[in-house]
């Protein structure tokens, strides 16, 4: 018979043994998945304040970007730390020297981006290596939203009243000098109420509403939670009303409202040629800009044409001087002015009563809303960000804090340590199968008698390997399971788990040789086993933030088998690394399994010690 | 002609010394144990007869000295000579979670027993050792008995030519030992195995073994057969069931010998056998009669003879 093929029969009886032997099946297979289970729920649900660690950040600022500084007024405003670099290197460089956790790059081209206002993300680094700096800031710049339209709608409000009405008020003011100076007394009087009219324009229900989302505003900026403010912050720097205030500061506009006023509106009660219908809904007519329904606006159009021939007489009247063609010129200026001015008024109208019933909402929002609340909404409103489309607006800045490990925020703390749980449970099966079987095996005598029957050390150690393969197969399927089922971790990739698993778990039986040759009793063997797997615990870090530990453990960790391993199996969880990019964790581990195994075999003693 | 015995010799060692460090735990050892024989080796606990049975299956290399087994060198022929001898510790080593059938397998794949006359080597173990209505059972379901017949048989499925068993009867009830005692003579008389036994038991291996030898603190003190062996030492006279008013003239009889006295009569210190048959038939001839006489030689006084100068 093949001496090759004594390993197999070594795994396979000691297989047989593991089925029939309830002790062993819970000590490698059951103890563990329970100490995994504990722990992942308790991490998974009660240490995710790890993740509000106040976290230093250092933010990239490209060519002085104004971008940048808001992001840095950001980071302040949320317990967290930022520091300013010019270059990407300084800042790597204080990443590595563990001055900054995090590093946020503002890209050059942000500028740009907001000015387009289209979704873009500012690039995220971060170390992948330790649990607390992953808790990096994702920085988005959102296009504006549907909320945070809501939320900027007062803005739109206060700069109607205080862009728009007082330049009105000042137009009309000046149509009131001219008609003081040589039009008739209805004239005038007509002039008057349309001036007392736009004067009122809502102008009270603009107040208070203006006033009650101050209001609110001051109290989020006195009461909010930084979040808040930072929000309120970015709507007052970065809301602009730009149709609005192209609207306020566009001279043919304001133009077109003297030439409507002073030319058109007067006749319009009496326009000849008009639909009877239409004529009817002129006859409700006001000169309230702002009350001139959008129907309304598109008659006037309609009739404006019909204006000609009074206009040119007025003009006539008016600059006796001027030649019939300039007249016409001018009349053919005042009607197409004036015609503009009825496309923004039906399309402002549009928008300024859409925007009222949002203002309204706002203001009863505000009125009602619970400060403490508000935080959590906004958070939920703004998970919503992208689904909307308002060009009329600019984008605000947008800065929210999540966990971001290995740079996706799917990913959360419980998906972080997984798989340095798996690597534990791995450890742990691996480890205290070895050192129990073969010290129980040496007191009972069948290693002697193994020996005298021609197996070689070699030979019984790859019989070992073989079933620590198989234990880490069926801990692997487990942890697997109780990951998907119980803790709802995403495994990225499960063959290459499988495959880094069961390479690792090969490492782990040198590890255990060597406990067994130092162990005389199944007792110190348990012993020293829990012993070495609580130490690695502590010191790879894999279960809790790593830069609560002092340095000097930190150091320790990169001697420990398990933090590789816990990195390479987060290689096939996580990330879906290619063997390649995978390849130095696999060189440590094998190198350690390699050189554990060796100096095990070779320690390895078949008879009791005395 | 120096081959030629070695041929015929089963174990041939010759100053043999086993050093630990500093510790000497065999000093000078020279044996010769003959095919089909059982040879003991008797000694007290650290006498040495681990080791030596150590040494003879090459799990430990002599400091010195020159050992055959089956004609092979124990160190060097190692895997070969494994093929064709039985080491039987003195722990009873069987997987208990497995079937004495399934321990024999294991073992017998271990041992390269080809896979074609494994089956009926097992079969033909099990029946021979009385295990077959028994023999799916785990093997922590057997008696103590039980157990150790699969131990002797986990360790002869390979069919060896020579069998070492370590401290044979140590720790076994009177039934218990027995058996093994039984089972022993049986392997040795049906399959024409040699056996080499280690006992710490003198009375044991005066029993069982063809020829002993007595280890004592590494060092051979004694060895050949039995009688070899204990005519060295003075002998005992047992006579019992002595009417009262003979008692009197026993004594006055086989003064000056030392008379001790024992259960349902006395014993008299003789120097020789025939010294005792002499005095039978002296007490046969002034007419004293006693319900039985016997004879024997007490392993302890012999051990104690043997190791007397070892111990001063």
């Amino acid at each position: 018979m093949s001496a090759g093929r004594k390993p197999i029969w070594i795994a396979l009886t000691d297989a047989r043994k593991i089925a029939r032997e309830r002790r062993t099946i819970l000590l490698t297979i059951v103890l563990p998945v329970i100490v995994v289970i504990v722990v992942g729920v308790t991490f998974s649900l009660g240490y995710q304040q790890f993740e509000k660690r106040e976290l230093v950040i250092g933010v990239v600022k490209h060519r002085n970007s104004t971008y940048a500084q808001m992001i840095v007024d950001g980071i302040e405003q949320q317990n967290a730390t930022a520091i300013v670099y010019e270059t990407v290197e300084d800042a790597r460089k204080d990443l590595v020297a563990e001055k900054i956790d995090s590093i946020i790059e503002v890209d050059p081209w942000i500028t740009e981006k907001m000015r387009e206002f289209k979704r873009s993300w500012i690039r995220i680094h971060a170390d992948e290596t330790r649990p607390l700096l992953t808790a990096a800031i994702e920085v988005t710049m959102l296009q504006a939203k549907e909320e945070v339209v809501d939320e900027l709608a007062w803005t739109y409000v206060k700069s109607l009243k205080e862009g728009i009405i007082p330049r009105l008020v000042e137009a009309l003011t000046s149509i009131e000098a001219m008609l003081e100076q040589g039009r008739s007394g209805q004239e005038t009087r007509d002039a008057l109420d349309l001036l007392a009219k736009i004067e009122s324009v809502d102008d009270d229900a603009i107040s208070s509403m203006v006033a009650a989302t101050e209001t609110g505003l001051r109290e989020i900026m006195a009461n909010g939670t930084p979040a808040q403010k930072m929000l309120v912050s970015m709507i007052n720097q970065s809301a602009v009303v730009g149709t609005l205030r192209g609207l306020s500061d566009s001279k043919p506009l304001l133009d077109s409202c003297y030439h409507f006023l002073r030319y058109a509106y007067p006749h319009l009660g009496d326009v000849g040629g008009l639909p009877l219908q239409m004529a009817a809904d002129l006859s409700g007519f006001t000169s309230n800009l702002s009350e001139i329904t959008p129907e309304q606006a598109a008659i006037i159009k309609l009739a404006l044409p019909l204006l000609r021939d009074r206009l040119i007489q007025t003009l006539s009247s008016e600059s006796p001087d001027k030649t019939p063609e300039e007249i016409g010129s001018i009349a053919e200026t005042v009607l197409s002015s004036a015609s503009s001015l009825m496309d923004v008024v039906i399309s402002r109208q549009l928008e300024i009563v859409n925007m009222s019933r949002r203002v309204e909402a706002v203001r009863m929002r505000l009125e009602s809303v619970d400060l403490a609340e508000l935080g959590r909404e906004g958070k939920s409103l703004l998970e919503r960000v992208g689904e909307m489309e308002k060009a009329f607006l600019t984008s605000p800045l947008y800065l929210t804090e999540m966990p971001l490990y290995f740079g996706s925020e799917r990913k959360r703390y419980v998906d972080y340590i997984s798989p340095g749980i798996f690597a534990f449970g791995i450890l742990f099966s691996v480890l205290v199968y070895t050192v129990l079987s073969v010290v129980r095996d040496r007191e009972k005598g069948i290693l002697r008698r193994i020996f005298v029957c021609n197996v070689g050390r070699w030979t019984y150690v790859g019989g070992k390997c073989l079933v620590c393969l198989g234990i880490a197969a069926v801990q692997i399927i487990i942890l697997t399971a109780c990951a998907v089922l119980l803790f709802d971790i995403y495994i990225v990739n499960v063959p290459k788990t499988f495959f880094f698993g069961l390479y690792a778990s090969v490492g782990f039986v040198g590890l255990g040789l060597l406990v067994s040759s130092v162990s005389k009793t199944e007792l110190e063997a348990l012993t020293a086993s829990f012993g070495l797997c609580f130490i690695m615990l502590i010191i790879s870090g894999i279960f809790y933030p790593f830069e609560l530990s002092p340095s000097i453990v930190r150091q320790a960790s990169r001697y420990v088998p398990i933090t590789y391993v816990a990195d390479l199996l987060k290689a096939g969880m996580i990330k879906d690394a290619t063997l390649g990019e995978a390849l130095g964790n696999l060189i440590s581990v094998g190198a350690y399994g390699g050189v554990t195994l060796v100096m095990g075999t070779l320690g390895f003693r078949w008879r009791k010690k005395g | 002609m120096a081959e030629a015995q070695e041929s015929e010799a089963a174990v041939s060692v010759v100053d043999l010394t086993v050093n630990f460090g500093k510790v000497q735990a065999l000093s000078n050892i020279n044996l010769e144990i003959k095919k089909g024989e059982i040879f003991g080796i008797v000694g007290t606990n650290g006498a040495g007869k681990s080791t030596l049975i150590d040494v003879l299956s090459g799990m430990v290399k002599p400091s010195s000295g020159r050992i055959r087994v089956l004609g092979l060198d124990p160190i060097r022929q190692a895997a070969r000579l494994r093929r064709i001898i039985g080491v039987i510790p003195q722990e009873t080593s069987v997987e208990e979670r497995l079937s004495a059938e399934e321990n024999l397998r294991y073992f017998g794949r271990l041992l390269d027993v080809p896979s074609g006359t494994l089956g009926e080597q097992v079969d033909r173990l099990i029946r021979f050792m009385g295990l077959l209505e028994r023999k799916d059972d785990p093997v922590e379901t057997y008696s103590v008995g039980m157990k150790k017949k699969v131990h002797f048989a986990c360790s002869i499925v390979h069919s060896p030519q020579l069998i070492m068993v370590d401290e044979v009867t140590a720790g076994f009830d009177p039934r218990t030992k027995r058996d093994v005692e039984k089972l022993i003579l049986k392997m040795n008389r049906e399959q024409g195995l040699t056996c080499l036994l280690t006992t710490h038991d003198l009375l044991d291996a005066s029993r069982l073994c063809d020829r002993l030898a007595v280890l004592h603190r590494g060092r051979v003190v004694s060895q050949g057969t039995w009688g070899a062996i204990s005519s060295a030492c003075r002998a005992r006279l047992i006579v019992r069931g002595i009417p009262k008013v003979d008692e009197g003239r026993l004594t006055a009889l086989v003064s000056p010998r030392k008379i001790l006295p024992t259960l349902g009569g006395v014993q008299i210190e003789v120097d020789s056998r025939s010294e005792a048959f002499s005095l039978v038939g002296l007490l046969e001839a002034k007419g004293i009669q006693a319900s039985s006489i016997s004879f024997e030689v007490p392993p302890d006084e012999v051990f104690d003879v043997l190791t007397e100068d070892e111990g001063a």
